[in-house]
């Protein structure tokens, strides 16, 4: 965070004050509790986030998960449930300059989201539990050996890892001593770019961000109880949550997703093949949530 | 009886409880767990459930967390199906002073927790205007 960085500051420009006390238009944070009172009474207002990504495949594919935090995430406009490694195609139809909080349950989840292409310049390191073998850098922050390594992967991609649970905390690096143990260090006093590598690249693509796009595939009805009114309405509000239109195919008869009447019309049972048709400027998101959705039997399981 | 948890943040339950006790005297069947931020979420989840087992004498446990989208709430939520609870979030005292009385006779856990609710919102006021409201009409 900038505007934390330098507490000196940089009387050379009046840009870097303005810089400084803009706070970045979205974060990656690593925390296990995911959603929780100080993301949510904090980092949110902080940002003034408009969009938080739960970006864990675990709780994307859990209904009683998503619920709850759904719930308690009323004052944030947007929030998306997807794995981790849907993160770069969620962010790319966010409209820059809006706040963004992507939340990560670990830092091997955090490197799932990297392996695929995610572009970011920092990650903040929210909450690590304490336990055996575990060391404190910090009272809501412990590293085992295993963490470590993760966080040697994710500073070899480029990604600085800021230790910040509070945004009023401030930002610290994260160093070995000479016997291998992780310790908070003091940011290099140097003005970082608020916007991330992310952010430009989402700049560069705001043009054709709007591009209309299709994405056409087939479904299968895998869970014991099909389309039943249960799973057609988690369907209608799955679709439901996306701009682009998403159609449903069965038998030549075409019925819109976000309806709920119209699903439960198809009669869809157990092994029913549909094509899945989802046309819009976040198409690429939508149809991944609904084949998420169908692939895990509408939270059912498979029969 | 009805058993009665509280789960919060750092140590707001069992300073509460303990207010709430000097007030209108001991409760029994409680207890207090306190989520630390150093706390790992499966022994949090360990510490809710063996605590909601040994409350539960067959009438179930009211859960009161002190705020809806915290963590122990969250956890609790996630295991409302195995167990016998209602959870009422955003706990304050006189929660606590209409459960002193309530629960001995309550009809049933979801009532208690109807109850406890509408008083626990009831009693959020703001009473300097409510005040001032009530001296213009009088």
């Amino acid at each position: 965070m900038v505007d934390l960085l330098n507490e000196s500051g940089d009387p050379r420009s009046s840009e870097h004050s303005e810089l400084m006390s803009r706070p970045l238009p979205h974060i990656h944070r690593v925390d296990p509790r995911l959603v929780h009172a100080t993301l949510l009474e904090a980092w949110v207002p902080y940002l003034a986030a408009r969009h938080l990504v739960v970006a864990d495949e675990e709780v994307a594919t859990n209904l009683r998960g998503r619920t709850i935090f759904e719930m308690s995430a009323r004052d944030v406009a947007n929030t998306y449930f997807v794995a981790e490694t849907l993160v770069p195609a969620v962010l790319s139809k966010i409209p820059p300059n809006e706040g963004v909080i992507v939340v990560y349950g670990g830092l091997q989840s955090f490197t799932r989201a990297l392996s695929i292409g995610l572009q970011c310049q920092q990650m903040i390191l929210g909450h690590l539990p304490s336990g055996d073998n575990r060391w404190r850098v910090h009272p809501s922050v412990y590293l085992g050996q295993d963490d470590y390594q993760w966080v040697d992967r994710i500073r070899e991609a480029g990604v600085e890892v800021v230790v910040r649970p509070l945004p009023s905390d401030q930002p610290m690096g994260l160093r070995q001593d000479p016997d291998g143990r992780p310790v908070l260090v003091e940011m290099p006093p140097t003005i970082k770019d608020t916007r991330s590598a992310l952010q430009s690249q989402a700049d560069g693509q705001a043009d054709d961000a709007h591009v209309s796009n299709v994405l056409v595939g087939q479904m299968v009805v895998v869970n014991e109880r099909g389309l039943h009114l249960r799973a057609a309405h988690l369907l209608a509000q799955c679709a439901g949550r996306f701009v682009s239109s998403v159609n449903v195919i069965s038998d030549g008869r075409t019925v819109n997703a976000k309806s709920l009447l119209g699903l439960t019309t198809l009669g869809a049972a157990l092994g029913t093949k549909l094509e899945l048709r989802v046309e819009g400027s976040d198409a690429e998101v939508a149809y991944t949530s609904v084949k998420m959705l169908f692939e895990s039997g509408f939270d059912e399981g498979r029969a | 009886m009805i058993g009665l948890l509280l789960i919060s943040h750092g140590q707001l339950g069992r300073v509460l409880l303990e207010t709430a006790s000097e007030i209108v005297g001991p409760f029994d069947e409680a207890e207090v767990i306190s989520v630390g931020r150093k706390d790992r979420l499966a022994e949090v989840e360990q510490r809710i459930d063996d605590a909601l087992v040994r409350l539960d004498s067959g009438f179930g446990v009211l859960v009161l967390a002190d705020m809806f989208g915290g963590t122990a709430a969250n956890v609790v939520l996630h295991g409302i199906d195995e167990r016998p609870v209602e959870v009422v979030t955003g706990f304050n005292l006189p929660m606590l002073l209409k459960i002193s009385t309530a629960r001995p006779r309550a009809e049933g856990l979801s009532s208690l927790a109807q109850l406890v609710k509408f008083y626990g919102q009831r009693n959020v006021i703001l009473a300097s205007e409510m005040l001032k409201e009530r001296e213009k009409i009088g």
